[in-house]
C-alpha cells in the first residue's frame, strides 16, 4: 500500500492559518522553497536543526502555518518509509511530523498516519 | 473563594496559580513563607492545603496519565539540589524526544503541573533557559510564550505591589491573575 502523494495530501488540507508578521512570512517563503528539494540530506538536516528549539516551524508561532503544511506534505511519503536509523538521526522531524498529522491540519485517516514509536531509545542530545 | 498563595514558600505554588487562572479563580498573594500561622501551607484553597492537593481539587477530574505526571512532578521536581533533580529532568527530556507535549498534541493538565513545578524551582530555571536540555527547553519555552507566561507575569507584578504596600503596613493584596 503506497502512501498518499503530496497532491492527495494537500487535497486533505484544512487551511485556516494564523496571520504572520513580515519576518515570519519571509521565513515561511524560505521553507516553501526548501520543501521543493526536501529530500536532499542538507534540507533534512536543516529542518531537524530548526525543529530542535521550535514546536512549529515558524519562529514564535503558536500554531501550524502554511510552511508546516508545505514541508510536511512534501516529506510525508518518505517519512512513512523512514527506517529506525533515520528516525534516530532526525528525532525532531518525527516529533514535529507527528504533531502536524494529529492537529486536524490534514484530514488523515489513522491508517495514513506516520507510525511513531514514542519510546524509541535515543541517546540524549548535547548542545553544540 | 480565592486561592491563597505564599509568595516566599520554598517552591511557589505556580501550578495552583496557573490552574486557578484558567478557572477564573481569584489569587490572593501572601508575602510570607506560609499562608498563615493557622494553616502553615504554601497554598490554601477551600479548606485544602498544599499546592498538589489544591491542584487535584481544582482539576476535578484527573486522568490516570495526568495523575502519574502530577505525582512525578511533586515527588521529583521540587528539590533544590541540582544533582538530585537531574535524573528526573533527563527522564522528561527523553519523554519529549518524540512528543511535543507531555500527553497528546495540546497542552494538558500534565504540562501545566510539570511546567508550574519547574517554574517554582529556581535551580532548574537557568538550565532550561540555557538549552542544556534541548527538548525540555523547546517545550518549556513554547508553554512560556503561548500558555503560561502572561499569568506568571501578572502574578509577579501583583507580588511586587504586595511588597510595596507591605511597606505601608498592608500584607495582602488580591491578584487578578
Amino acid at each position: 500500500e503506497s502512501p498518499l502523494t503530496e497532491e492527495e495530501l494537500l487535497g486533505k488540507l484544512n487551511a485556516d492559518f494564523p496571520a504572520l508578521s513580515e519576518i515570519q512570512q519571509a521565513e515561511q517563503n524560505q521553507w516553501i522553497t526548501l520543501s521543493k528539494r526536501v529530500d536532499e540530506p542538507t534540507t533534512i538536516d536543516q529542518l531537524n536543526d530548526a525543529l530542535k528549539s521550535k514546536t512549529y516551524l515558524i519562529t514564535d508561532s503558536a500554531q501550524a502555518s502554511l510552511a508546516d503544511a508545505a514541508v510536511f506534505s512534501a516529506l510525508y511519503a518518505s517519512l512513512k518509509e523512514w527506517k529506525e536509523d533515520q528516525v534516530k538521526a532526525h528525532r525532531h522531524i518525527i516529533r514535529w511530523a507527528d504533531l502536524i498529522q494529529n492537529i486536524g491540519l490534514f484530514d488523515l485517516a489513522a491508517a495514513d498516519k506516520i507510525v511513531v514509536n514514542y519510546n524509541l531509545e535515543v541517546p540524549r542530545e548535547i548542545k553544540e | 473563594m480565592s486561592i491563597q498563595v505564599a509568595a516566599k514558600a520554598a517552591n511557589v505554588g505556580y501550578a495552583a496559580v496557573l490552574l486557578g487562572a484558567q478557572k477564573n479563580i481569584k489569587i490572593e498573594i501572601i508575602d510570607d513563607k506560609v499562608v498563615s500561622k493557622e494553616t502553615p501551607a504554601d497554598v490554601v484553597y477551600d479548606g485544602v492545603s498544599g499546592t498538589k492537593a489544591v491542584v487535584e481539587k481544582l482539576a476535578v477530574t484527573v486522568s490516570t496519565e495526568d495523575q502519574e505526571w502530577i505525582d512525578f512532578a511533586f515527588t521529583n521536581l521540587l528539590s533544590k539540589d541540582f544533582k538530585a533533580v537531574t535524573p528526573s529532568l533527563e527522564k522528561l527530556e527523553a519523554h519529549l524526544n518524540f512528543r511535543s507535549f507531555i500527553n497528546g498534541y495540546t497542552p494538558s493538565l500534565s504540562d501545566l503541573v510539570v511546567w508550574g513545578v519547574l517554574r517554582s524551582n529556581l535551580v532548574v530555571g537557568t538550565s532550561l533557559k540555557s538549552g542544556v536540555f534541548i527538548n525540555l527547553g523547546r517545550w518549556y519555552n513554547y508553554l512560556l510564550a503561548f500558555e503560561y507566561g502572561p499569568v506568571v507575569e501578572t502574578f509577579t507584578k501583583d507580588l511586587n505591589e504586595v511588597r510595596k504596600s507591605a511597606k505601608s503596613g498592608q500584607k495582602k493584596v488580591a491578584s487578578k491573575a
